[in-house]
């Protein structure tokens, strides 16, 4: 009898296939998937962290005392060279068209350089600025002026030499795709003040979009009501935000309503957070059709703002973003994220030649920051916004030849080893100049500093310990510095 | 050598009397109470047991102190302190059922224990281990080249990195890097400094070494030099290992150069006015009713950080209603960050914001704001930044604000001050930003440089 019952049980247990088991186990497993995205530590002390499903963007107060509120990050895609901006090298002019030494070729990669490279003097005239006394080129006449307000990072260094996957690693944490960007840690940490427009807005000039392409601002395995909202900066700031013609708001209140009970009883059955993105993301298009247009033209500023940033209303240009970005800031947006290409100065025609097409680079911004740093400082703004600028790495102290033949123009190739950012506001200590570069400008030798510490350094300014703010997926908790990061101290005092 | 080797067992061997010996001891204590019987029956065992082995301690201890490497005053003390407690074991063991003696040879030799116990932990981890205080903080330099090398450079990082183990407390390898003399003279295996000749130099040499290398110092898993560290280090011995000239005496290469900026303090301390200003003390959470109001008007009244019951209000371009008036009055203890920009109606606001007098920061830029609003900021005794621009406040209104011992930043950019009509010795210790900046306009900002045809 027993030994009946028993095989009719192995019997039952055959017909367990695999096909069963994931067939029973759909909802028993989506079900886990969604209790550890919705419900994860409901108790824990950091609970106010975890985002809310039923409101992603609500506003959630940070770790510690925030110095800073919000963050403008300008990104000058392509790498500006920092031998003809702010690391100034005496020593680099003597040996000027000399043959590179072998100790900075062995072991070494560059994108480009093959062979003996020649050695190359800076194209720029430097001089000290201010009580600081930083050294910032004739390339940049303007932010000379406001020298005392900034603090650089002269020694930055990065792993990686090419574009996309630098831009990657300084805007995501890491390399590779298909991590969150910077800004979409921030709106995860902390949310949106405002109702009305996203919390993360990304504006690009330059003429194209930067290497690593739209990644660099997307929500990776974060809910995606937190990626960057990329607005133009011409014409509408968004496509189609005005009812099309006799559509009134009312008929478009009610469309919108109507779609998201839809999506509402669609999430009631399946539970898809990515649901509640788009519920939310339908409200906050509704709200921003009245407020975009208003905050996003620069139009309505008074001329001698315009003339303060070097802007030309109805063009796209870098300028016009760094003031529409202020705009936005004093509207409550967290992060306002510029993108302007062009920086990439190798050398092979005039546009990337360090003495034509850098310094018309240079003349393009240099007058929008200048402006952007004054005017949140007379609108009381700068201590509570910080202003970060930098490209993804540097340039290096050779000239480039490409396939072991010089170059048309002067240019320099990639260069991971060492590399100028700069910061302002935000609580960072004004007129400091961190790190050092050898006497040639070709590596970091003291005071290093790498993209996830300046992560680290961003995220501490807007009050997260950047170890803490996670988030768990596939069975791991990710954060922005991966397993990295320290805070630059001697900038945030 | 053997016994040497065989004194390495010390510290492995020290804890078997003491767990044997406590573990005696609580079953001493517990069997007033219960299990009489069954305790006094295991006792002698255990008190055997512990006499063994500290027997065993001793021996293994004594061949480590042959080492030298341990300062031999303190050897001593923990040597016969250690030497009573086996000793006092065997007074337990005859007295351990006698009223009187056993009670006291009980306790004699527990607190002996800890004594021995305590000795010995100061003789592996330093004297200084067991204290609350945590690191003191190092005096920083704040000018490098007239800073003392071996002083102000060398001589601390000895003492955090190498005193350890080569100093008054122990000297491994006969070394003591505590005092010039010492540290001329070398140890065991050579001289760690010969001036100039920093090939001769162990202490070069070895922090030089990579750090898996088994005669790199520090050794493995304790705290290693930073790289700067190592550098200045090497150039001190380098440059004559003198132990009394300046920085400014030594030849610098740009790397040294870079190396002793980071010993240096940032001459920049001068502080930014923070936003992160809340006061010191915690407070008590305030009222959730009254938070739930505002937040149903629609403005934001959000804790500053996650651990802290300090609430930023952000009125978001809403005018609030009498009931959110009385609710932000509710929470005046609370409330330390306010923004009133964009509202229409600022004035209104007067009355309320002059009672909420924990506030440090105040926006209220972009607003009908008026030197009628100004008198009620006179209470806002705790006000650090107050942010004035584009309001209708003149400098009248200014006046209120003179007394304000906190305030250190006043933005007035586009409001309806008279800067002629502003004395700024009335506000020596306020910023009063008047805003007004402008950018010119170059002829390079609009033209290109064109490459050459």
């Amino acid at each position: 009898m027993d030994k009946i019952l028993q095989e009719a049980l192995i019997r039952q247990l055959e017909k367990e296939t695999r096909r069963n088991f994931l067939k029973g186990s759909f909802m028993g497993l989506g079900g886990l998937a969604l209790s550890s995205i919705l419900g994860c530590s409901k108790d824990s002390k950091t609970a106010q962290n975890i985002f809310d499903p039923q409101n992603p963007l609500a506003p959630r107060p940070p770790h510690f005392v925030p110095r800073a509120k919000s963050v403008i990050y300008l990104h000058m895609a392509g790498a500006p060279s920092q031998l003809e901006l702010f690391d100034y090298k005496p020593e680099l002019a003597k040996l000027d068209g000399q043959d590179c030494p072998q100790s900075f070729l062995e072991g070494k990669k560059f994108a480009f350089i093959r062979g003996v490279p020649k050695m190359l003097a800076s194209q720029a005239v430097f001089k000290q600025h201010g009580q600081s006394g930083a050294f910032i080129s004739n390339y940049l006449p303007h932010l000379s002026t406001v020298a005392d307000e900034i603090s650089f990072l002269k020694a930055v260094t990065t792993d990686q030499f090419n574009h996309a996957p630098a831009q990657l690693l300084m805007q995501t944490g890491s390399a590779r795709l298909g991590r969150p960007s910077m800004g979409s840690w921030v709106t995860y940490g902390l949310g949106s003040e405002n109702n009305n427009l996203p919390a993360f807005v990304v504006l690009t000039s330059g003429g194209n979009n930067p290497d690593a392409g739209k990644s660099i601002w997307g929500s990776g395995f974060l809910p995606s009501v937190y990626q960057g909202v990329q607005c133009r900066s011409e014409g509408d700031p968004v496509l189609f935000i005005k009812d099309p013609n006799g559509i009134t708001r009312d008929i478009r209140k009610a469309s919108i309503e109507a779609i998201n009970e839809i999506n509402q009883a669609e999430f009631k059955e399946y539970g898809d957070p990515e649901i509640l993105s788009r519920i939310s993301q339908y409200e906050m298009a509704y709200k921003m059709q009245i407020s975009a247009p208003e905050v996003m033209n620069i139009n309505s500023e008074p001329q001698y703002i315009h003339e303060m940033y070097g802007t030309k209303p109805g063009k796209t240009s870098f300028a016009n973003n760094v003031l529409l970005a202020r705009k936005l800031v004093e509207n409550g947006v967290r992060f306002v994220q510029l993108y302007d290409w062009g920086w990439d100065t190798h050398g092979t025609d005039a546009g990337g030649a360090l003495d034509i097409g850098l310094m018309n680079k240079c003349r393009s911004v240099d007058k929008a920051i200048t402006a952007l740093i004054l005017d949140l400082k007379q609108r009381g703004l700068l201590d509570e916004t910080l202003i970060v600028w930098g490209g993804e790495f540097g340039r290096t102290p050779m000239a480039e030849n490409r396939d072991g033949k010089p170059n048309a123009f002067k240019g320099r190739d990639h260069h991971a080893e060492a590399f100028t950012m700069f910061m302002a506001g935000g609580g960072i200590k004004p007129g400091v100049s961190h790190g050092e570069t050898d006497e040639l400008g070709y590596s970091a030798i003291a005071g290093k500093v790498n993209p996830h510490d300046i992560q680290a350094t961003i995220m501490n300014q807007l009050g997260f310990d950047h170890e803490k703010l996670t988030f768990d997926f596939q069975g791991r908790s990710f954060r922005l510095t991966d397993l990295e990061g320290k805070v630059v101290r001697e900038l945030v005092g | 050598m053997i016994t040497e080797f065989i004194g390495k067992f010390h510290p492995l061997l020290v804890h078997l009397p003491i767990g044997f010996f406590l573990l005696a001891f609580f079953l001493k204590v517990i069997s007033f109470w219960k299990n009489k019987e069954s305790i006094d029956a295991i006792l002698p065992i255990m008190l055997i047991l512990s006499f063994l082995a500290s027997v065993f301690s001793s021996i293994t201890g004594f061949l480590l102190s042959q080492s030298g490497e341990y300062d031999v005053e303190m050897v001593d003390k923990h040597q016969w302190s250690g030497i009573a407690f086996t000793a006092l074991i065997l007074v337990v063991y005859f007295f351990r059922n006698n009223a009187k003696m056993g009670i006291v040879s009980w306790i004699g030799s527990t607190i002996l224990l800890m004594v021995v116990g305590h000795l010995g932990g100061s003789l592996t981890h330093g004297e200084d281990f067991l204290s609350i205080q945590g690191e003191v903080e190092k005096a920083r330099i704040t000018d490098i080249q007239n800073a003392k090398v071996y002083n102000d450079l060398v001589q601390p990082i000895l003492e955090e990195k190498c005193y350890s183990c080569h100093s008054s407390k122990k000297q491994k390898g006969n070394l003591r890097l505590d005092s010039p003399e010492f540290i001329l003279k070398g140890g065991k295996e050579g001289k760690s400094v010969v001036p100039h000749q920093t090939e001769k130099s162990l202490i070069s040499k070895r922090i030089f070494m990579p750090e898996g290398e088994e005669e790199h110092m520090p050794p493995k898993g304790k705290p290693q030099l930073t790289e700067a560290e190592t550098k200045v280090l090497n150039w001190w011995i380098k440059e004559g290992a003198s132990f009394d000239k300046l920085v400014k005496d030594f030849n610098q290469t740009p790397e040294i150069k870079a190396a002793l900026i980071s010993f240096q303090s940032s001459g920049n301390d001068e502080k930014g006015p923070k936003i992160s200003n809340i006061p010191e003390k915690e407070v008590e959470a305030g009222s959730e009713q009254s938070i739930a109001t505002l937040k149903k008007s629609g403005i934001l009244a959000l804790p500053v950080a996650a651990n802290s019951n300090y609430l930023l209000i952000n009125l978001r371009n809403i005018d609030p209603s009498d009931k959110d008036l009385e609710a932000l009055k509710s929470l005046k203890k609370q409330i330390v960050w306010f923004n009133a920009s964009n509202l229409k109606n600022a004035d209104l606001l007067a009355a309320t914001l002059g009672d909420l007098d924990e506030i440090r920061v105040l926006h209220l830029n972009k607003t009908n704001f008026s030197d009628k609003g100004m008198a009620a900021l006179k209470n806002l005794k705790h006000l650090q930044i107050l942010n004035l621009a584009s309001t209708a406040v003149t400098e009248k209104g200014l006046e209120n604000i003179k007394g304000l011992s906190e305030l250190q930043k006043v933005y007035l950019y586009q409001s309806k001050v008279r800067f002629s009509k502003l004395k700024m010795a009335d506000f020596p210790k306020i910023k009063l930003d008047t805003g007004g900046y402008s950018v010119p306009t170059l002829v390079t900002d609009t033209s290109l440089v064109k490459p050459p045809m």
